[in-house]
């Protein structure tokens, strides 16, 4: 399991312009021929949360002015979460035609995504700072120094999980179809524009199963309380963390030389 | 080290999926009332039966046989692309697989990007890639044409950037199937000539081909792979005769 993980880890490093061009490419052919070009990297995020703001300051009879920067946070977290999930489940599939033709490890499709998807996450971030100068407050804590672990903690999260779904979803096509109804319901189930005190006492155990809940507890704790979150917080996450990317590895080790042959 | 590439007991086999059904409704039927599902849909193919084969430094090997014979399961075996169902596969020295010529390409890039595109993905640096970039560009007369989208290229331009690519990287372990020159007769020419420089040059050489008398002429060994079974291994003229032999008692 080790002398895998090293080996994929050498091969995935010997390979890192592939990533590197494919997170640039990308980025500059979303928007490519457009008036903006690469400003809408900011400019489409930006946009979105801003019509999501003025409805809900027309809609909701919430005089908490708070509760902005509280849905932004945890609405481009979970955001971020399901453009992975999303990318995950084409991810093999999508790649048949490099699987089939030239060597690559199977790890940095997985990568490519995880980190293409950060990136539009950490554009998102800076948005609600001035999305928060519209709609209500937001100050710069000095909690944000975490960030950049709190990054690698959820990178290792999704990465596990998207393997997993990757992988899933080439051996069942109908996981294409499941997941995105899935993803709706984890959204409802994801305390984005509620809080978890409105919820009643006996629910609240069910919704802590989900483990979105820990990451979006730290995320907000860094970005709009200031504080660095409780430790068992912190435990549960690298406890998340560290399982789902083992979980992964176990899988791809097991059915990646299949993978080919499947698609 | 020297390069080289052993293969020991090499088998590789395919599940054929008859209708291409992975269904997720069908497993926990079948699941639930303990029928195996896999089994039914899919059957078993042995593309590669025990091959043993061990290729050394200078060898010239060139692959001939049937449509369907396994050569391409053979080559994408040695390349790491597959990896074999039972036995072992060893390689010493930098592996280059030309075994689609574009096989990497985005449309929606330019020829330039492509180039770098396709140079990573063959796990190459931006410095080495930026060292042979002009090269290439030269090479394939597309002047103005390098920053275009390569979807607005003709079927010609795009083989002639391919093949240039595949080309200007030197590795120590040739690895081809049947590359198609295309473009007009200059270019075909200007092709040759490049693709022997590049034999030349390799430490080993592994080559598919329906080609005879270019296997004739490059290979100094040759293997005949029949139903997925080395028939022959040996002297490039004793294997064409009896590959002639086989072809036509099948004809």
């Amino acid at each position: 399991m080790i002398s895998y993980l090293q080996n994929e880890l050498k091969n995935c490093y010997k390979f890192r312009y592939f990533t590197l061009s494919f997170i640039i490419s990308n980025l500059k052919l979303r928007y490519r021929r457009s008036f903006l070009g690469f400003l809408w990297t900011v400019g489409a995020p930006f946009l979105h949360y801003l019509v999501i703001g003025i409805i809900f300051s027309i809609v909701s009879r919430s005089q908490d002015p708070d509760f902005f920067v509280y849905y932004f946070t945890g609405a481009i977290l979970f955001g971020f979460a399901s453009s992975v999930v999303m990318r995950s489940i084409n991810v093999f599939i999508g790649a048949e035609h490099f699987l089939k033709k030239v060597y690559l490890p199977k790890m940095i499709f997985i990568i490519n995504a995880v980190i293409y998807e950060l990136v539009n996450f950490i554009f998102s971030i800076s948005v609600i700072y001035v999305l928060a100068k519209i709609f209500g407050h937001l100050e710069m804590h000095l909690t944000l120094f975490l960030l950049p672990l709190f990054f690698v903690l959820f990178f290792l999260f999704l990465f596990g999980i998207s393997t997993v779904i990757g992988i899933a979803c080439v051996y069942f096509r109908d996981l294409i179809n499941i997941i995105p109804v899935f993803l709706q319901i984890l959204f409802f189930a994801t305390p984005i524009f509620f809080r978890m005190a409105d919820i009643p006492q006996k629910y609240q155990f069910y919704l802590e199963l989900n483990p979105l809940v820990d990451f979006l507890n730290i995320f907000r704790n860094i970005v709009l309380y200031g504080n660095v979150g409780a430790s068992y917080l912190w435990l549960n996450c690298i406890g998340l963390a560290l399982s789902s990317t083992f979980f992964g590895i176990l899988i791809l080790k097991k059915f990646e030389n299949n993978l080919v042959f499947k698609l | 080290m020297d390069c080289g590439v052993r293969l020991k007991n090499v088998s590789l086999e395919y599940h054929l999926f008859h209708d291409k059904t992975n269904n997720l409704k069908e497993w926990i039927i079948s699941s639930l009332t303990g029928r195996s599902f896999v089994k039914k849909k899919s059957e078993k193919f042995l593309a590669l039966n025990n091959i043993n084969l061990e290729i050394k430094k200078n060898d010239r090997l060139g692959i001939v046989g049937l449509n369907g014979a396994g050569k391409s399961s053979l080559l994408k075996i040695i390349s790491g692309i597959f990896k074999p169902t039972y036995g072992t596969v060893e390689v010493n020295g930098s592996i280059q697989p030309l075994i689609e010529i574009g096989a990497g390409f985005d449309p929606e890039m330019t020829g330039r990007e492509n180039i770098y595109l396709n140079g990573y993905m063959l796990g190459f640096t931006k410095k080495e890639i930026s060292e042979v970039e002009k090269d290439i560009i030269n090479f394939t007369e597309l002047a103005d044409f390098i920053d275009v989208p390569i979807k607005y290229y003709s079927s010609g331009m795009s083989v002639r950037l391919a093949f240039t690519i595949a080309t200007s990287i030197k590795p120590e372990i040739l690895v081809f199937d049947e590359m198609l020159a295309a473009g007009d007769a200059a270019f075909i020419q200007k092709a040759q000539k490049r693709l022997d420089s590049l034999i030349d040059q390799a430490k080993m050489m592994i080559i598919v081909s329906h080609d005879l008398s270019f296997i004739n002429a490059n290979c100094s060994r040759l293997i005949i792979l029949d139903k997925g079974s080395v028939i022959f291994d040996g002297e490039t003229k004793a294997g064409l005769d009896q590959y002639y032999k086989l072809v036509q008692s099948k004809g």
